[in-house]
């Protein structure tokens, strides 16, 4: 699992975005049933990891340590 | 024209106000002192002066950290309008700056003509906002009300990490902490939008923003920048240079970073439509397998096997009975023919006593006395045998 470990590294808005081109892909209804399957397992995979990072999201300050 | 005709006051008054009331004398600055000062319903009326002239002045529900008082050199911002009712022009008040600003406020405006005309207020330069930032680099005092509001806001729409770049938002060094902080925070990589903020303050107090530094560090920072300096009234040179200009850092923040809820209902909008169209696509497979299976060689697959025997036996029937009929009717006419030859055979007339004569040699008819002579053996053929029989003499009819 790896590789998917790897992949959840994605930020929240470019996860947002490919979910968005995804939706437009499969209703453009053009690929083959099983590139739609896959596409869609897809967009279920990223659904779930905008909304985790969603629920995760929480408000942390910070202060810069570098000398200003 | 106008001497053509004779107007009412009202009339001519409106003239004049057209006249006056142009857009070059809308929003300007001009500054003087206060006299005449008073205040009714909330509303301000004064004069401001100089040595030589005098303008009314009237500004109405004022929102100014200090109270205009008379004798104050001040520089005001307002719109030059005539009050036809009294029968004077005047100036509609918008804002007034305090006195002692006038030599910084040359320099506010000399400096924003400069940096106007090297376009570093372009459209073109303004950068877009992420829709989510995952960390937004605050630049403000760490005892301000502006990052307490900023903080409010962000955990209330949409938590995300804020990285605090601690500056002094005014005095001596100001401009230069929160330049260096814009560069720092360019530098990261975790970074992906910046606020620059301070809460209100005076003209002088807000000076820092007013820095060619700061503006040149917020024109090159390549990370989208919101400025929200002062109140909703002050406009900064920062304010021009940011790609965005928020009235306060409350609605910094807003700008920032939109509201989890409507994101959440955003991606189960994606959801249902990605479910829908699955499900679309799924069904036309689903209806396009069904067409198929509904054509002949599916639904009966032998049906066409069937059709073909049907075709061969029919043939072959049709064949067998061809041949029999033939075979019938070549039986038929032999048996005719058999009745026909017997008919016309000649030994049935033997039956009725009648004999057939051949000559034994060669075994001709003999039918004529030419046909043998004398000492000839002759066959003759009756009913029931023959006889061979010799000639004795012949004669001829």
């Amino acid at each position: 699992m790896q590789n998917g470990e790897q992949k959840e590294e994605i930020k929240f808005e470019e996860a947002l975005k490919k979910l968005e081109e995804i939706v437009d892909v499969i209703e453009r209804g053009e690929l083959s049933l099983e590139e739609t399957i896959e596409k869609f397992e897809e967009g279920i995979r990223l659904c779930k990891i905008c909304k985790r990072k969603l629920e995760e999201a929480e408000m942390k300050i910070e202060e810069l340590k570098d000398e200003i | 024209m106008l001497k053509r005709k004779i107007f009412t006051v009202s009339e001519i008054s409106s003239h004049i106000k057209e006249i006056i009331e142009k857009e070059e004398l809308t929003n300007i600055w001009i500054e003087g002192e206060i006299s005449n000062f008073r205040q009714a319903i909330g509303h301000y009326y004064f004069d401001l002066k100089d040595e030589k002239a005098v303008i009314k002045c009237v500004m109405f529900s004022p929102s100014l950290p200090f109270t205009p008082k008379n004798g104050m050199k001040v520089i005001v911002k307002g719109d030059i309008r005539v009050y036809e009712r009294k029968g004077y022009y005047q100036i509609y008040v918008k804002d007034i700056k305090v006195g002692g600003v006038g030599e910084l406020f040359i320099r506010f405006l000399e400096l924003k003509e400069k940096l106007e005309k090297e376009g570093l207020f372009d459209e073109k330069h303004k950068k877009s906002l992420p829709k989510i930032p995952s960390t937004i680099g605050v630049v403000t005092s760490p005892n301000g009300a502006a990052i307490r509001d900023i903080q409010n806001v962000i955990s209330r729409r949409f938590p995300v990490r804020i990285l605090l770049a601690p500056v002094r938002v005014q005095g001596e060094g100001a401009a230069e902490e929160v330049a260096r902080a814009i560069k720092i925070l360019n530098m990261r990589n975790d970074v992906d939008l910046i606020i620059v903020a301070r809460g209100g303050g005076s003209w002088e107090d807000l000076w820092a923003f007013n820095e060619e530094k700061v503006a040149r560090a917020i024109f090159e920072s390549k990370l989208p920048i919101i400025t929200a300096i002062g109140h909703e009234t002050d406009y900064t040179i920062a304010d021009f240079v940011a790609d965005r200009r928020a009235p306060t850092p409350s609605a910094a923040a807003e700008l920032a970073v939109p509201e989890r809820a409507k994101i959440e209902e955003g991606i189960e909008e994606l959801a249902r439509r990605m479910e829908a169209a699955m499900r679309r696509r799924i069904d036309e497979g689903v209806a396009r397998m069904e067409r198929l299976l509904k054509r002949k060689t599916f639904m009966y697959p032998f049906e066409l096997i069937y059709d073909k025997i049907a075709e061969y036996e029919k043939v072959a029937e049709r064949l067998v009975k061809a041949g029999e009929e033939r075979v019938k009717r070549l039986r038929q006419h032999l048996a005719m023919l058999e009745r026909s030859i017997e008919a016309m055979s000649p030994y049935k007339v033997l039956e009725r006593g009648y004999s057939i004569c051949f000559r034994v040699k060669d075994n001709k008819i003999f039918s004529s006395v030419d046909d043998a002579d004398v000492g000839d053996e002759i066959r003759v053929v009756v009913k029931d045998g023959e006889a061979i029989c010799r000639m004795e003499s012949k004669r001829k009819k």
